[in-house]
């Protein structure tokens, strides 16, 4: 018996020492590619290193958080980052949900609309800025032309207004495929007892969808909620081919702040500090999400 | 069943071999082998015709590495600061010798330049040579010359019986005219990453400068400079919308499309505007003119590509071998040919003089505006001060701000980067 049982365990211990060697690989991959760059940009973050520098690099304490973080425009470039991710994930829920309702019901053509629906999302967010900035230019554009036959004559471009709100219509535009996919699938799976038992009992539409099937879409809808605004709020690509930040600061995000400081201003340490800092600040909403929804 | 013993040696070796091979992938390069590190531009099509004529001359093979334009300086500075001697010659923006030679990325070609009776430097203009020099050494020698000059519409100047402009004021009142005829005056961009260079041409050849060069203090406020940026604001209303928000290349954009009267922008966009199957609408209808001065003034910020030869090469004598083939004197012709713009070097005989008259009727123009140029601020920080002065334009051409509170920004926010550098106290 005892035998056995050591028998057992030196199996055991043998075929999870196996299970360590196999995952070897994937584990130095993780820490490669995401422990690495996270520690090696605190690091930086920590020095006065800089690309245009050939000085020996030097340790800086904090000083990079001070001048770089702690400031106005850090704090502008949060506020836009805020409002662009809280705008675009409330639009999307909220049209995601209707679309994703009215697809979910079996009806002639569905399966077309789903496809012209999740068009954007075989886009790059280059490619959809590219187009937007076409359409959106204020002499020759597509949306100027359609303005005309309203009386309208709005450069979307010039204001910080228009622009933020050009910006959050693409980051809705872009995903809301997604959003629409997930709740589709989410609306899919719902117990249609529950739904039928509530509509027996007299529920009305409203009662129906706020008390019964959005409390059960909750765990799908905080997915979407998590994943969305960890990607919204580090969006870079639609700002730097649409606004470049403009017009003056209005659209710098904190994402393009870091680009700026990287590869336009060449100082990586003040990067660093900047990147870090939209960790720090992703990281404790994202584990608040998690453990919200035991995902 | 597949029954497999791992023995811990048998992974262990495993695993070594990998790591070997893989430490062992950086493979030697041929002595007589060269990089040549050049982004998208006619300049790099024309020396990319030169590769085979130099091989078969020399038996030097020549390999073209191609990145983005906006990727040059990013990828050039990281590989200095790895030391890399992959790249040999190297292509760059003038506005980037300052944080290239700051990081000590680039090997002093003058010295070669000056030595070689091929490459003949006395024939290349001092003020070019001055772009391609920072600190006294000079790191890059001219691939294209492309200064601001004026573009006009021939056709909508003789409708509206308008004169080439001399000065900025007789632009401004073109400019009105074009309005007022219900044309747009100007395509001067005022862009986010665009409006420092034009109108900082602009506050030069009003006699101002975004600082004093050896105190380092801000003078956006100086009368000279503030004159400059109210002329510049005042034809915000004559210009179209998307140059207020765009940069060169949207003005070109707007020159193609549009009906603009006038725009200053850089030569090297007549690859573009001069091209039938580009520019249909406007080929046939633009002239180009000196760009406009001031207060006697005619300085003007020099831009183009510079070539240079990499820190770390260790084929320096190959590079500039090359570099002598491609832009010397014997090549002369042929580099034209092969559609390269013109680097700005003094050219001799009829033949070139006619070859270089087709490819770039501006010839004329660009030498004048050749002998009135200086280069970008030399100081490391330049990037970020023309990135803040940019927004700062743009804030106030946009109505962001105001013009009194712009002009407060621009000096506060470059006495910040000064203060932050330790030039300037806080």
């Amino acid at each position: 018996m005892v035998t056995n049982e050591i028998r057992t365990v030196r199996r055991y211990s043998r075929s999870s020492g196996l299970a360590v060697l196999f995952s070897l690989p994937g584990l130095l991959l993780l820490i490669s590619v995401v422990l690495a760059p996270l520690i090696t940009g605190f690091y930086y973050s920590l020095t006065n290193s800089s690309l245009i520098s050939s000085a020996p690099t030097k340790f800086v304490g904090l000083a990079n958080y001070k001048s770089e973080v702690f400031t106005a425009k850090f704090g502008e470039a949060l506020r836009v980052s805020l409002l662009i991710t809280f705008f675009s994930i409330l639009t999307q829920l909220l049209a995601g949900y209707v679309i994703a309702k009215v697809l979910a019901r079996s009806m002639k053509g569905t399966s077309f609309f789903v496809s012209v629906i999740m068009l954007p999302m075989l886009l790059t967010p280059v490619a959809i800025g590219m187009m937007w900035s076409l359409m959106l230019n204020p002499d020759i554009g597509a949306i100027k032309w359609l303005q005309s036959f309203v009386g309208l004559d709005i450069n979307f471009l010039s204001s910080s207004g228009t622009a933020m709100g050009a910006i959050i219509f693409l980051e809705w535009w872009g995903h809301l495929p997604f959003v629409v996919l997930v709740l589709m699938a989410g609306i899919l799976n719902l117990p249609k007892e529950i739904i039928e038992s509530a509509s027996i009992d007299g529920a009305n539409w409203w009662q129906l969808n706020l008390r019964v099937i959005i409390p059960m879409l909750a765990p799908v809808i905080a997915v979407i909620v998590i994943i969305r605004s960890v990607n919204a709020f580090r969006m870079f690509d639609t700002i730097f081919v649409l606004t470049s930040g403009g017009p003056g600061n209005a659209t710098v995000n904190l994402p393009f702040l870091a680009y700026k400081a990287a590869f336009t201003y060449f100082d990586t340490s003040r990067a660093s500090a900047i990147s870090v800092a939209i960790v720090a600040i992703v990281m404790p909403v994202y584990f608040i999400f998690l453990k919200m929804t035991k995902v | 069943m597949l029954n497999i013993n791992f023995s811990k040696r048998k992974v262990f070796v495993t695993l070594l071999s990998v790591a070997m091979v893989s430490s062992m992938s950086v493979s030697a390069r041929a002595a007589q082998e060269i990089n040549v590190f050049v982004t998208v531009s006619p300049s790099s099509d024309a020396l990319k015709a030169m590769g085979p004529g130099f091989t078969a001359k020399t038996g030097i093979k020549v390999n073209f590495i191609t990145v983005p334009t906006g990727d040059v300086v990013t990828k050039l500075l990281l590989a200095c600061q790895t030391k890399s001697s992959t790249n040999d010659v190297v292509q760059f923006d003038s506005q980037h010798v300052t944080a290239l030679a700051s990081a000590g990325c680039l090997d002093e070609v003058g010295l070669r330049a000056a030595a070689s009776s091929e490459y003949q430097d006395s024939r290349i203009p001092n003020q070019l040579k001055a772009y391609g020099t920072y600190n006294g050494k000079r790191l890059g020698i001219p691939l294209s010359t492309e200064p601001y000059i004026l573009w006009y519409r021939k056709d909508l100047y003789a409708k509206l019986g308008l004169k080439v402009p001399k000065t900025w004021t007789e632009y401004a009142s073109n400019a009105k005219k074009c309005a007022d005829a219900g044309y747009f005056g100007s395509a001067v961009p005022y862009g986010p990453a665009a409006a420092a260079y034009r109108i900082g041409a602009m506050i030069h050849n009003y006699g101002g400068a975004f600082f004093d060069k050896t105190t380092f203090q801000p003078t956006f406020d100086s009368v000279q400079s503030k004159a400059a940026i109210k002329m510049a604001m005042d034809l915000v209303y004559t210009t179209p919308a998307s140059v207020i928000s765009g940069g060169g290349a949207v003005a070109v954009q707007a020159m193609q499309e549009l009906d603009v009267c006038q725009m200053l922008n850089a030569t090297g966009w007549y690859s573009i505007l001069g091209d039938a199957k580009q520019s249909p609408k406007v080929y046939d209808k633009l002239a180009l003119a000196d760009a406009p001065h001031m207060n006697g003034s005619k300085e003007t910020f020099l831009f183009g590509w510079l070539i240079g030869i990499n820190q770390y090469s260790d084929q320096k004598t190959n590079a500039w071998q090359f570099l002598e083939y491609s832009l010397g004197k014997t090549n002369v012709e042929a580099f034209l040919k092969a559609g390269a713009p013109p680097t700005g070097r003094v050219l001799f005989g009829s033949s070139q003089k006619d070859l270089l008259a087709k490819v770039a009727p501006y010839t004329a123009v660009m030498d004048t505006a050749n002998k009135n140029a200086i280069p970008l601020y030399r100081v490391p920080e330049i990037t970020e001060i023309m990135d803040v002065v940019n927004r700062g334009l743009n804030a106030m051409a946009t109505k962001q701000i105001t013009f009194d509170a712009g002009i407060a920004k621009l000096n506060a926010d470059v006495k910040a980067i000064f203060v932050k550098s330790g030039k300037l106290k806080g």
